[in-house]
């Protein structure tokens, strides 16, 4: 039954998804099958699918979609750029420099690396092009540094994270994610500079004016604030995640509509539709999710699973190596929701038997994650970026590999001194 | 007779560290050791077999998702109204007005009401009398209450106590109650003593605990009738006997350290954790058996006015 | 039609028509929606700063109305081709070939839903039948689980009109 059941479960579900079977669908029908196959009580479909989402915590998640969108339109992208290029000024490979800076500052307004990714590659990719970076160096750069967005609080990641496992607070893995994020971000910019420097792009056009520092600081004050409001809410504890999250919302409509104005009414609209229909592709993939998960968990097949992978090694060094590159590769085809509510049956278990702290493997698994975004050929943020740029997913590959190999220098620093992460949440009183 | 099945599924709310799981534990384990192994009973812990959601255990039961159950009364109170017997204002006040109901005739009145519902009761257990704890302040009066998030498990007439108290009352699931506290999403939650230890909430924020008492939920050990009727007369005994031991140990293991028999070993565990205990005076809760007052009223009339006074007096009886 | 983003383009082109009933009575049922959860929420952050009281009771609508949200987006993602997927080998298919994958595809969704619809009709019969209310206000279950099986009919339809157009593509 277990071995059956298992291969059932992980044959049917990887054939749907190589075949393009949407991933919720591809993770449903596994478990459907398993549960018609093995008996273990069809109705588990309904009621799985239904309390699968019915979930109170999980109200933050369309709030921080919601907010992250208002964000996006309000027009505070455009300024934090001006405000960049004062700060980093004229010199070889500035606009990729400006690039990194916004997608961490954007990051902590929004949750999804893609919408950062969005935001940013709307806004700077034309002048990118302009400077003569090429399209798949442009699409692979912003892509990568907006995937720290699942990183730097907000997070969607981290909510779901935090949903599914017990005694992990929001507060904890957001406070817990700022270093790592802003590491990461600092690890990209290493390739992002010496990579202009060696193919000798990236020079600004001589002459070109530095914006004046102060005009564009107050330009930008309202979308640098807007991180403050979020976290500092959610600190204070005058905020829930859901309640900062909307907060957060009717912050940006104010900042938009009145003090950018570039929001207009009707642009409201679309935003709440938009949002509305995001929120409903990632809680339709945890709801389908669910099933796979009851099945896996009914059918024992996580159990044996965890045990195989605790009997390889005793090992905590070369486990959470081996549980790096499983969920790395995993992350080059799934996306980050898909992976947590499919590896967190099996690898909690593991990391409760070398008794590692459940906030930092959150954070280390977010990163993972967040590598496996602009990993082809499932790469979510890279999808959004090649569209922009117009660069095929096949071109950007020579490029996108040294921000990967960047990023993972990042991620190897955290697996290996937890404190990186997890000293602000303590220092916080969140651990 | 039918051919048994290779494995039986049972479904308990929260896990090993508490009583009221602990008990579904030791049942399975009963059951499968003294039958060799015939009678095969695993159990699946957090209310996992229905998402994590426990109210809708009983209906899975009846749709033969669930074999066996340990259900508290409180999660089957919106299915079975006779069950918010349990959850009426300050009406059992301690164990001695509890065991006067699930001991008595009023315990088998409600066993059958269940058994009209294709479930078979089987054993009277205990989850324990439910105790307020947040993370804001001490309460010793309903004043104290005002404003805070507060989540109750299951049930309509605890929106109306919390309601009547002044607080801020939200439902969920036992399973999102750790990421809201966790979250901050509520201020605070009301379980027994030993499930807060059993659950580390001390770790979620939830620094200030108050023994009110102010009502108590009953564990019912239960099967489907088709599985119950599927054993042998022989092993339908030892379904039973294997219950009722289980039930004996879980209400013991509810009672464990609170006072009685000079045991105060959860209490004292609750100040090492720095848990600030409040033990309410008779005359402290009046004032809240007051101010709920109309919400015991009406809930009587659910229940049923005459079931009602019968518990009354023999809890009265039982205590004098 | 909705020109997000956020959610990846599909890279596999199919050359079918747009959906004849466009996605935008979906589009709005979800944009009420959501306005709806923003105002509830924003509205208790409101009036628990400014007043004593709170309507942490409407949470129930709240949960409930996220997950009609959900059907209605998906239905949507569906008519448009929205969801996450992973299209990189069937891109590389010569379209023929690519078109038939496509409605195995839109046939592995179609029996999911489909069975989502069949036993979500039973689970909200149960609960009318059982008389289940709702663990929060007390109200019959079914009102809010109905939902489930509704839209997942809708959805069923959105996918077959997907299929077709496929077909005639
Ligand atoms: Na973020
Ligand atoms: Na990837």
């Amino acid at each position: 039954m277990v071995l059956e059941g298992s291969l059932i479960l992980l044959g049917v579900f990887f054939a749907l998804l190589f075949l393009g079977v949407p991933i919720g669908v591809s993770l449903g029908l596994a478990g459907f099958l398993v549960i018609a196959v093995e008996g273990l009580g069809i109705m588990a479909l309904p009621t799985n699918i239904w309390t699968g989402i019915a979930k109170y915590p999980l109200l933050a998640l369309p709030m921080f979609v919601l907010a992250g969108m208002v964000f996006e339109r309000a027009g505070v992208a455009a300024r934090l750029v001006v405000f960049a290029q004062a700060l980093v000024g004229p010199r070889r490979g500035a606009l990729a420099i400006v690039a990194v800076l916004v997608c961490l500052v954007l990051g902590g307004i929004s949750g999804s690396g893609a919408a950062d990714s969005a935001a940013v590659a709307a806004v700077m990719l034309p002048a990118m092009l302009k400077q003569g970076y090429p399209r798949a160096y442009s699409a692979s750069l912003i892509a990568a540094a907006g995937s720290t967005a699942v990183l730097i609080p907000p997070s969607i990641p981290f909510i779901v994270y935090a949903v599914l496992v017990p005694g992990v607070s929001v507060p904890a893995l957001f406070l817990g994610g700022v270093v790592p994020g802003l590491l990461a971000g600092l690890a990209l910019l290493v390739p992002a500079i010496v990579l202009a420097r060696i193919h000798g792009f990236g020079l600004p056009p001589v002459g070109e004016v530095r914006p004046p520092l102060w005009a564009s600081f107050k330009d930008a004050i309202w979308g640098l604030l807007a991180p403050i409001v979020i976290l500092g809410g959610l600190r204070s504890g005058a905020f829930t995640p859901t309640e900062a999250a909307v907060v957060a919302v009717f912050y940006g409509l104010f900042v938009g509509l009145f003090i950018y104005r570039v929001l207009r009414w009707a642009d409201i609209y679309a935003v709440l539709r938009d949002s509305a229909e995001i929120s409903a592709v990632v809680l339709m993939i945890i709801a389908l999710a669910s099933i796979f998960a009851h099945a896996g968990s009914t059918v024992g097949a996580f159990d044996a699973l965890a045990q195989t992978l605790v009997g390889i090694t005793a090992n905590e060094t070369i486990m959470l190596l081996m549980i790096t590159a499983l969920v790395l590769v995993a992350g080059m085809l799934i996306d980050a929701i898909s992976i947590f509510l499919v590896f967190l049956p099996i690898l909690l278990p593991i990391a409760r038997a070398f008794e590692w702290d459940l906030t930092w493997f959150g954070i280390l698994l977010t990163m993972n994650v967040a590598i496996g975004a602009f990993t082809p050929p499932m790469a979510v943020n890279l999808m959004v970026t090649c569209k922009v740029a117009g660069a095929s997913m096949e071109s950007t590959i020579p490029w996108v590999i040294w921000f990967v190999l960047a990023m993972l220098t990042a991620l190897l620093l955290i697996a290996f001194i937890p404190d990186l992460a997890l000293f602000l949440p303590r220092a916080f009183g969140d651990l | 007779q039918t051919r048994y099945k290779s494995e039986y599924k049972l479904s308990v709310v929260g896990n090993r560290t508490i009583p009221l799981a602990d008990g579904a534990f030791r049942w399975a384990e009963l059951v499968t050791e003294r039958s060799g192994g015939r009678i095969n009973v695993k159990v699946y812990p957090g209310s996992q077999l229905v998402g994590g959601d426990q109210t809708r255990e009983l209906v899975a039961m009846r749709q033969g998702v669930i074999d066996f159950a340990v259900f508290s009364t409180i999660n089957i109170s919106p299915q079975i109204r006779e069950m918010n017997l349990f959850s009426l204002p300050f009406l059992l006040q301690d164990s001695r007005g509890f065991d006067a109901i699930i001991k008595g005739p009023i315990g088998a009145e409600l066993f059958r009401t269940l058994e009209s519902r294709d479930v078979q009761p089987v054993a009277w257990g205990e989850n324990g009398f439910r105790e307020i704890s947040n993370s804001k302040k001490a309460i010793r009066t309903p004043d104290d209450l005002r404003g805070m998030k507060i989540r109750f498990a299951a049930g309509a007439i605890f929106a109306e106590i919390f309601t009547a108290l002044g607080a801020n009352p939200v439902q969920m699931s036992f399973a999102d109650l750790q990421p809201a506290l966790s979250t901050g999403a509520v201020d605070g939650q009301e379980n027994p003593v030993n499930l807060f230890l059993g659950f580390r909430m001390d770790t979620l924020a939830q620094r200030h605990l108050t023994i009110w008492n102010y009502v108590a939920d009953a564990g019912i050990f239960l099967l489907t009738k088709p599985v119950l009727a599927s054993f042998t007369p022989e092993d339908q005994a030892l379904v039973r006997d294997c219950a009722q031991q289980a039930a004996q140990e879980q209400i013991a293991a509810s009672r464990k350290g609170l006072g009685a028999n000079g045991d105060r070993s959860s209490l004292d565990e609750l100040a090492r954790r720095n848990v600030t205990v409040t033990i309410l005076s008779d005359a402290e809760k009046q004032a809240f058996a007051r101010a709920t007052r109309s919400v015991y009223d009406k809930y009587a009339q659910t229940v049923g006015t005459d079931l009602v006074r019968r518990a009354e007096a023999a809890v009265t009886a039982a205590r004098a | 039609m909705t020109e997000h983003a956020d959610i990846q383009a599909p890279g596999l082109q199919l050359g079918e028509a747009p959906p004849r009933i466009p996605v935008t009575v979906e589009g709005a049922i979800g944009a009420a929606i959501m306005g709806v959860l923003a105002l509830i929420t924003f509205g208790n952050v409101v009036v628990r700063y400014f007043t004593n009281v709170s309507f942490a009771f409407t949470e129930e609508y709240s949960v409930a109305l996220m997950v009609v949200m959900s059907f209605v987006g998906a239905a949507a993602a569906f008519g448009n081709d929205r969801h996450i997927r992973m299209t990189f080998f069937t891109e590389r298919l010569p379209v023929k070939l690519a078109r038939l994958v496509e409605q195995l595809v839109l046939a592995a969704c179609l029996f999911i839903f489909g069975c989502i619809a069949w036993y979500g009709a039973w689970y909200t019969w149960d609960e009318y039948r059982f008389e289940v209310l709702s663990p929060g206000l007390g109200v019959p279950s079914w009102y809010y689980t109905v939902w489930m099986p509704l839209l997942s009919a809708v959805i069923c339809l959105r996918i077959l009109g997907r299929m077709i157009r496929v077909a005639r593509a």
